[in-house]
């Protein structure tokens, strides 16, 4: 049972609270220049925000590869892949998303006396893990789409991904007023704490939805040469 | 362990190229197959078709009646051992041989791990070290551990001996002996070095150009090549009694011809009464090489 995720779990065992452990120590020595409290907070915030996005997104589209060749020449089949590709998601993310909130936390205690920083907002928190996921789920099709098509795959691939975000930020910034309000109110509303995460939980199974059926396409009729 | 592994009519396409033309085998039980072909010929292609790790344009694979490609219960039965590159920068080299090995123990429903234990204990090999690390021999070890580990009944080895010196190679084919002796298991291995390899082999599989010339028992297969040398007229004059078909190829040494003919021993003796000539047999490098090599005259 879940093969491919036991073998995708202790094969990263150390590989990811290795790269924890560097972005650690990056950001320990950015912050111990002359920075003010307020000046912290937003250097861990932001650091913490792209971490929790970028990071899992690359690892991702760095192990699939590996992962898909190993599997097919371990004698798995290609559904079986298919089935077990949520799992490898979703355990990948929650071992990076618990790494990252317990360093985030860590930074907090160190520089700012306290485990969470004064401005934190739960909801926020929830579409982050919530990015997280989906940005695992897009760069496992990346890998896959480098695995299947080589150069031109990961070209493709990055370059889709880009557009992607791209849209979403020009979708939310060319959209109508009250529907920016309706969502800066969701999120950062202390009484709207649920449906923030409803919301999050809703978009991020949307995306890996779609990647799941869209890595059903290339995974099918991908080989082992 | 009665189940067939059958390729019928694969067409394979990598791109406008085709690479397998109408291939057809039937891998039967409790074999050794050795699969000899030049580089290029499509034995590594056929061999990943046949274990469904690639795709193919046109027929079918099955085992035991059942269709390979995706099937679970037949990929379960099946292990083929892959060369490992030593160029490659991901994927399998990127991780220390033990990890390699527990990842087999993982995926292999079959796999022994106290075999798996004795064997890398005696090749010697340092598990803690990463399989990019390694010498060719050594990562040749460990595609061979993770073969005979396996304990699949059909298990494919691509180039097992590759970069292996000349008592590791012995070392290899007593393990692979004492092996299938024990389990009987079929073993499929694709190798360049032939000679060594030849009384192992009970089947002798030949690819040439991207489809298979020959399969055979080793021993008939061999016993149906000659070699004939002497004198021009003498030897011309029994290539004629046999038939120019059966002319494989024609070297020139001084004075002397020699020719290898696709015919038994006992059959060009016949047809070289009373002519002066030489008849002797070929081992199986030879008669692989008078196969699938040029057909033109060459002179020494």
């Amino acid at each position: 049972m879940l093969k491919t995720t036991r073998f995708c779990l202790w094969s990263y065992r150390w590989a990811v609270p290795a790269m924890m452990g560097i972005i650690f120590l990056v950001m320990l020595i950015n912050l111990t220049g002359s920075r003010t409290r307020e000046g912290m907070t937003g250097y861990i915030s932001s650091m913490g925000i792209m971490y929790l996005t970028l990071l899992p997104f690359l690892f991702s589209a760095m192990q699939t590869p590996s992962t898909v060749r190993f599997a097919l020449t371990m004698g798995q089949t290609r559904r079986r892949l298919w089935v077990e590709m949520p799992c490898v998601t979703v355990a990948l993310t929650l071992f990076m998303d618990i790494g990252m909130c317990a360093m985030f936390a860590l930074q907090c205690r160190i520089f700012l006396g306290q485990w969470l920083p004064d401005a934190f907002v739960p909801a926020l928190l929830a579409l982050l893990v919530a990015a997280s996921f989906s940005f695992t789920a897009l760069g496992q099709l990346l890998g896959l789409l480098g695995h299947r098509f080589g150069g031109r795959g990961w070209l493709g691939g990055i370059v889709g991904v880009l557009a992607l975000i791209t849209a979403v930020v020009l979708a939310f910034v060319f959209a109508p007023l009250p529907v920016q309000m309706n969502f800066v109110r969701l999120f950062f509303e202390p009484n709207q704490t649920l449906a923030a995460v409803v919301a999050s939980a809703l978009g991020a199974l949307a995306v890996c939805g779609a990647v799941q059926g869209a890595s059903w396409l290339l995974l099918r009729r991908i080989c082992v040469k | 362990m009665s189940k067939v592994l059958s390729a019928q009519h694969i067409i394979k396409n990598y791109g406008k190229k085709q690479v397998l033309h109408d291939v057809n085998i039937d891998i039967e039980p409790g074999v050794i197959y050795g699969l000899i072909g030049r580089n290029g010929a499509g034995k590594t292609t056929l061999l990943s078709i046949l274990t469904a790790q690639n795709t193919w344009n046109e027929g079918s694979v099955t085992y035991g009646g059942a269709p390979v490609w995706e099937n679970e219960t037949a990929l379960a039965d099946i292990c083929f051992s892959r060369e490992l590159s030593p160029t490659m920068m991901f994927g399998e080299n990127t991780y220390k041989v033990r990890d390699y090995l527990k990842a087999a123990a993982t995926y292999y429903p079959h796999w022994d791990s106290a075999y798996a234990d004795r064997l890398v204990q005696r090749f010697g090999l340092e598990t803690k070290k990463k399989i990019s690390k390694l010498s060719k021999g050594m990562m040749s070890m460990v595609t061979i551990i993770l073969a005979m580990a396996s304990r699949a009944p059909i298990t494919i080895l691509d180039e097992p001996v590759a970069g292996l010196d000349v008592v590791a190679r012995e070392d290899f084919y007593k393990l692979l002996l004492e092996d299938y002796t024990e389990t009987h298991r079929t073993f499929i291995i694709s190798t360049h070095i032939i000679e060594e390899a030849a009384n192992v082999f009970e089947k002798v599989i030949i690819m040439k150009d991207g489809a298979i010339a020959e399969v055979a028992e080793t021993e008939s297969f061999v016993a149906s090549f000659s070699f004939v040398s002497g004198r021009e007229e003498d030897v011309a004059d029994v290539c004629a009694r046999l038939g120019a078909s059966k002319v494989l190829r024609t070297e020139h040494f001084g004075r002397q011809t020699g020719v290898a003919l696709r015919v038994s021993p006992s059959t060009a003796q016949q047809a070289a009464e009373g002519l002066s000539v030489d008849i002797s047999p070929v081992n199986l490098q030879k008669a692989f090489v008078y196969m699938v090599g040029e057909k033109e005259d060459i002179s020494c």
